[in-house]
């Protein structure tokens, strides 16, 4: 199979976040944030390179948003190319990568960053569909390549 | 019939008469179909197996030389081949029959349908058979010319048949040849064995065979009818030496040898052979010769006269430039190439191969830079993203980075001469933007032109360095700021005069001028470019001038982080200065900053002063001990009995005599910081005193060492501070563990260790029965550094002391103390009882500790009461994590289960312990856990939604995430109830607990799937 991108531009990565003396502090809420979702995400292997989203600019952390009262995440990620055939499978894999990581009372929308890809309009719809993404777990073989995605390296 | 009849008188005739004129009828007959071979050979047996030699060569020769006459493709394969297996034979016949065998050979190699089988026999047999030495020059030439028939036309065959045996075959054959006309041949073959043939070990044989010609001196005698000529042997040998590019080792010796003789014309054959091989033989062995050729080929041109011999130098010296330069040439239109793409994808990629060039040599850095730099320049201007900028400005950093490397001693060779201004222009303007990775990447620029030598008069230089300075002055960036310090840091090495006149004068009024400002900046420089002894002596008297400065300052109360600073940054200079040798060989830090700072201090805590809790404040002490410890540790040995003893008979007399007296100002209080009853910044100091005593090497003796232990004695039992009485502790442990009772003969006061012990056991022994429970916290503090002391150096004493310490555990006020006691026993104490202050330690003394005391340990464990069975498992969970991998694997078994058990007690630091130890155990011996995973993994569980404490959650996940390395069978079947609970504790109120929550769910989900065990 030949890969959509073959040279992509590689970004660099972001330095570990700073621990702030708050967050050692056990009797402070420490409230979700944005960069904490980033971090959730950024280390995400792209399903093509031996790379992370963060890596290939796939997502950003300017491009999230968190409301905690409201309880709910937007993501949105731009593929490398517009026509990039693996953004279902990524926009997928932040979707799992998200399910197993938030607590499920926020709601999720996982979406591709406007004019950044051919046919965005039908990928948002499946990821939107939560019928669709549950079928799409049942999937043996999808799920195997999720997990790809997910498997940090150690 | 009568064909037949005609062949018999011809054999006889030739055989018996020698007449040799029927042959060619007798090939004829065969050509047109009259007669067969095989009748002629048929016809010739007799004569061929006669037991007369003479019969039997002229036989032979009767059929070679029919043979000859035949037409190449007349004979059928079958028929070559049995010929040839026939005359192959007759090789190793009597030495007559074979010059006719080999004749009748060579007319087969020319055969047309010879069978591949042949071709090897052939060879085969010539190269055993044969003593090509011995033969005739006719019959040697027959060889030549069977081998070189077979080279032209059966040469994959050879290769792969015979391939290193051929060429030693050959070099065998050919050795020692002397006629010209064989060596025209021989030549010829030669040059294409080597071409052709792997030369494997055979390498420098084939070539001594060839190169013995050299140089041909021949002349053909008047009347040759061969008309062979010097230059052909001179081109037949040189097309051999250059037939192979790995003859350069053996052959440029050769040539250069050749070179310095006297003969003309073996000056100018060794200088063509010269030009010829040059372009041949690969660069490196030529490189190693250049110099030596140049030298040669440059006197020749200059004294020889001889017209010819310049010709011929001048050729090979363009030979030997063209054959360097072939590599230059390719580099520069490699990085044309990417250096002009529109991308700058390969750029950093290009950028390193030019770097790797152009650190060569300083020849190839002129070249390197004069090619590189324009287009970068041009490049950068033309560029408007941030990042290609800084791309481009690293890749030109690198490269401004490999002139540092040589010195350029023409003033105008210099590479960056000519790109100054525009390389300036561009780092100022980069440093004004606002991306922090290009200003940082410019900064390196700045940096790197700064530490270039021969670039730029010295006073041009100093003002870059002072622009640095202001420049790391301003700057907020970390990241930047370290580069600058970094720079100073390598300038302050390479050139310290300039570092002492710009930036150390500067720093000094800043520092003075602006006393309210954060001198943090200041102090970290003063650091960086503390590099050597003079540098290091001038910052140290500023820094103490400074801090006296701050002393009589009374605002400095309101700043006790000033001091912390000060300290802080001699303690870094004193550090970094002793492990530098060279700094160590002036004792300035012994007799000059040691005393100093102890008088200030000392000074100030017998005076009444208000700045009193800032700078006797335990991080500033913490600070001071410091420096000392690394001072006195380092006390060299070549000085013994010198400066030390003296130092250490005032330090004694000041700290333990009373013997302090203030020459300046009329003291209020005496200094007596060993007295329980002091004033509480007089006792703050004893942990500096510790530091003296503690660090000192073993051989030196401590005066008094009887008086002081009993002093300290007495203040760590009745000292209110802890931090003193603890100091007091680990002061007598370090004391305990390096004394040596040998050296102690030789002194007139012996003190014995022993009986001192076991009197402070008997009291410390009554401490801990009864009494307030202050004391009794320091007698257990005394106990236990007591017991470290021993146990590194495996005294005798030992024993009682572990098994008191033991007993201790079930102590209901005083077992969790003892338990963390085991802690102190096994693990490296920083301040005292370490290598680097040396102590004593015995090798694997946790192992003997371990193996001795475990038994007792969970025997205490099973028989102690509740309350205070934690106590046992914390000691043991102590022991555990000390434990090398290989000790632990057999000892863990049995233990285990009490770690489980550690896990289900509401205490706190037991199980942290418990779950850190888990943790590493989980990797270590994953067989032993998994025989547990059904009482572990609930529990972690449970203790990760642990209410009070987050290290307990973020512990308990961590050890829960790395039970996934079990294998699946184990732990599958947790699966979802781990994932299940876990999704509680991604909502936990804190962050990191967070964090730990999603990897180990994470890790969790791929249990059982392909992932697992990949990543």
């Amino acid at each position: 199979m030949s890969l959509d991108n073959a040279n992509p531009v590689i970004f660099e990565a972001t330095q570990a976040r700073d621990v702030s003396p708050e967050e050692l502090d056990d009797d402070v809420v420490d409230p979700f944030d944005c960069r904490e979702i980033f971090d959730l995400i950024r280390l995400i292997n792209d399903p093509e390179h031996p790379l992370t989203l963060e890596e290939l600019n796939v997502v950003e952390g300017s491009k999230i948003q968190v409301n905690n009262d409201a309880e709910s995440v937007s993501v949105e990620f731009t593929p490398t190319i517009p026509h990039c055939s693996m953004a279902t499978l990524i926009g997928l894999s932040i979707r799992v990568k998200l399910l197993r990581s938030l607590p499920p009372r926020f709601k999720v929308d996982v979406f591709i960053s406007p004019g950044t890809h051919v046919s965005e309009e039908a990928v948002n719809k499946q990821l939107a569909d939560k019928e669709r993404v549950a079928a799409a777990l049942e999937n043996s073989h999808l799920i195997d390549v999720v997990n790809q995605c997910l498997a940090t390296r150690r | 019939m009568a064909a037949s009849m005609l062949q018999n008188d011809v054999i006889r005739n030739f055989i018996t008469d020698g007449d040799n004129s029927s042959i060619s009828e007798l090939a004829q007959g065969i050509i047109c179909g009259d007669n067969k071979l095989l009748e002629l050979v048929e016809s010739l047996g007799p004569h061929l197996t006669d037991k007369n030699t003479s019969v039997r060569a002229r036989g032979s020769l009767l059929l070679a030389e029919v043979l000859h006459q035949l037409p190449n493709n007349l004979l059928l394969a079958k028929e070559v081949e049995l010929l040839c297996t026939f005359l192959c034979e007759r090789l190793a016949d009597h030495h007559s029959i074979q010059p006719p065998a080999l004749y009748g050979l060579l007319a087969l190699s020319n055969a047309a349908n010879l069978p591949t089988d042949c071709v090897v026999q052939i060879c085969e047999h010539i190269f055993l058979n044969v003593q090509n030495q011995t033969l005739s020059r006719q019959d040697r030439g027959s060889v030549y010319s069977i081998l070189s028939n077979l080279l032209n036309s059966h040469t994959e065959v050879l290769k792969l048949r015979l391939g290193t045996n051929f060429v030693h075959g050959y070099i065998q054959v050919m050795d020692a040849e002397k006629d010209p006309r064989n060596l025209i041949q021989a030549f010829r073959c030669a040059s294409q064995v080597i071409n052709t043939f792997p030369l494997g070990v055979f390498i420098e044989e084939m070539f001594e065979v060839v190169a013995c010609y050299f140089p041909i001196d021949f002349t053909p005698p008047e009347d040759d009818p061969h008309r062979i000529t010097r230059g052909d042997l001179i081109t037949g040998l040189r097309s051999c030496l250059a037939a192979s590019t790995r003859f350069g080792q053996y052959c440029f010796p050769l040539l250069l040898e050749k070179l310095t003789s006297d003969v003309t014309s073996a000056k100018i054959d060794s200088l063509q052979t010269l030009a010829t091989c040059a372009a041949v033989y690969d660069v490196k062995s030529l490189q190693e010769f250049q110099c030596s050729f140049f030298n040669c080929i440059k006197n020749e041109v200059l004294d020889s006269g001889n017209q010819k011999i310049e010709m011929s130098a001048l050729e090979a010296l363009k030979a030997i430039v063209s054959a360097l330069s072939k590599f230059q040439v390719k580099l520069r239109s490699c990085c044309q190439v990417h250096l002009n793409s529109e991308s700058l994808k390969y750029l950093p990629l290009t950028g390193r191969l030019l770097h790797s060039a152009a650190e060569g040599s300083e020849v190839a850095s002129v070249f390197v830079l004069g090619h590189v730099m324009p287009k970068l320049i041009t490049r950068y201007t033309a560029c408007t993203q941030v990042r290609q900028r800084r791309v481009i400005l690293e890749v030109m950093t690198d490269l401004i980075g490999i002139c540092q490397n040589f010195t350029y001693t023409q003033s105008d060779s210099h590479p960056m001469q000519q790109h100054k201004g525009s390389v300036d222009s561009i780092l100022m303007s980069a440093l004004n933007e606002s991306d922090p990775r290009l200003k940082l990447s410019a900064a390196k620029g700045i940096s790197a032109i700064a530490l270039l030598n021969n670039f730029q008069p010295d006073v041009e230089r100093e003002a870059l360095v002072t622009k640095i300075l202001n420049f790391y002055l301003c700057e907020k960036d970390p990241l930047i700021r370290n580069e600058y310090r970094s720079v100073m840091s390598r300038l302050s090495n390479s050139n310290p005069a300039m570092i002492m006149q710009t930036v150390l004068l500067k720093l000094s009024s800043q520092l003075n001028t602006d006393p309210v400002a954060d001198h943090q900046y200041l102090f970290e420089m003063f650091e960086a470019i503390s590099t050597n002894m003079k540098l290091v002596s001038t910052v140290l008297e500023q820094l103490l001038l400074h801090m006296k400065n701050k002393m009589s300052d009374q605002n400095s109360a309101q700043r006790p982080e000033d001091f912390q600073l000060i300290t802080k940054t001699l303690c870094n200079i004193c550090s970094a200065a002793v492990q530098d040798d060279k700094c160590i060989g002036s004792d300035i830090l012994l007799t000059s900053l040691l005393p100093e700072l102890l008088r200030i201090f000392i000074e100030f805590s017998t005076s009444e002063h208000t700045l009193k809790s800032a700078l006797f404040s335990d991080k500033v002490i913490d600070n001071l001990s410091a420096v000392v410890r690394n001072i006195v540790s380092h006390i060299d040995e070549r000085n013994f009995k010198g400066i030390e003893s003296t130092l250490m008979n005032s330090v004694i007399s000041v700290f333990h005599d009373n013997g302090y007296s203030d020459s300046k100002k009329q003291t209020s209080l005496p200094f007596r910081p060993l007295l329980a009853t002091s004033p509480e910044a007089q006792l703050s100091l004893v942990p500096v005193f510790t530091s003296i005593i503690a660090s000192l090497p073993q051989q030196i003796a401590i005066p008094k060492t009887q008086e002081i232990m009993e002093t300290l004695l007495e203040l760590t039992m009745h000292c209110s501070q802890q931090r003193t009485s603890t100091a007091a502790s680990m002061c007598m442990a370090a004391v305990i563990n390096k004394h040596s009772e040998l050296l102690f003969f030789s002194e007139k006061a012996v003190w014995n260790s022993n009986d001192w012990l076991k009197n402070v056991q008997q009291r410390l022994s009554c401490s801990l029965k009864e009494g307030e429970v202050t004391r009794k916290k320091a007698a257990m503090t005394l106990w236990v550094w007591l017991t470290k002391a021993l146990v590194l150096r495996s005294h005798p004493m030992a024993v009682n002391f572990v098994t008191k310490l033991i007993e201790l555990l079930s102590d209901g006020d005083m077992g969790s103390l003892a338990a963390e006691g085991f802690q102190t026993v096994l693990f490296e104490c920083e301040d005292v009882l370490n290598k680097n202050t040396h102590a004593v330690i015995r090798i694997m003394y946790r192992q003997r500790f371990f193996v001795e005391n475990v038994g007792k340990l969970v025997e205490g464990f099973n028989t102690s009461p509740t309350d205070t069975k934690k106590n046992y498992l914390l000691a043991i969970s102590h022991l555990l994590k000390v434990l090398p991998k290989q000790v632990l694997l057999t000892e863990l078994p049995p233990l285990f289960p009490l770690m489980v058990q550690s896990l289900l007690y509401e205490d706190k630091d037991l199980q942290l312990s418990t779950l850190n130890a888990l943790y590493d155990l989980t990797h270590d011996a994953p067989k032993v856990v998994a025989q547990h995973v059904d009482s572990v993994i609930p529990q972690l569980l449970t203790l990760a939604k642990h209410k009070q404490n987050m290290k307990i959650r973020i512990a308990a996940l961590k050890s829960l995430g790395v039970m996934t390395v079990l294998s699946d069978h184990v732990i599958l079947p947790y699966k979802s109830q781990v994932t299940r609970t876990l999704e509680q504790v991604l909502d936990d109120h804190k962050r990191l607990v967070r964090n730990e929550a999603v990897l180990a769910r994470g890790e969790w989900f791929l249990v059982g799937t392909a992932q697992k065990g990949k990543t």
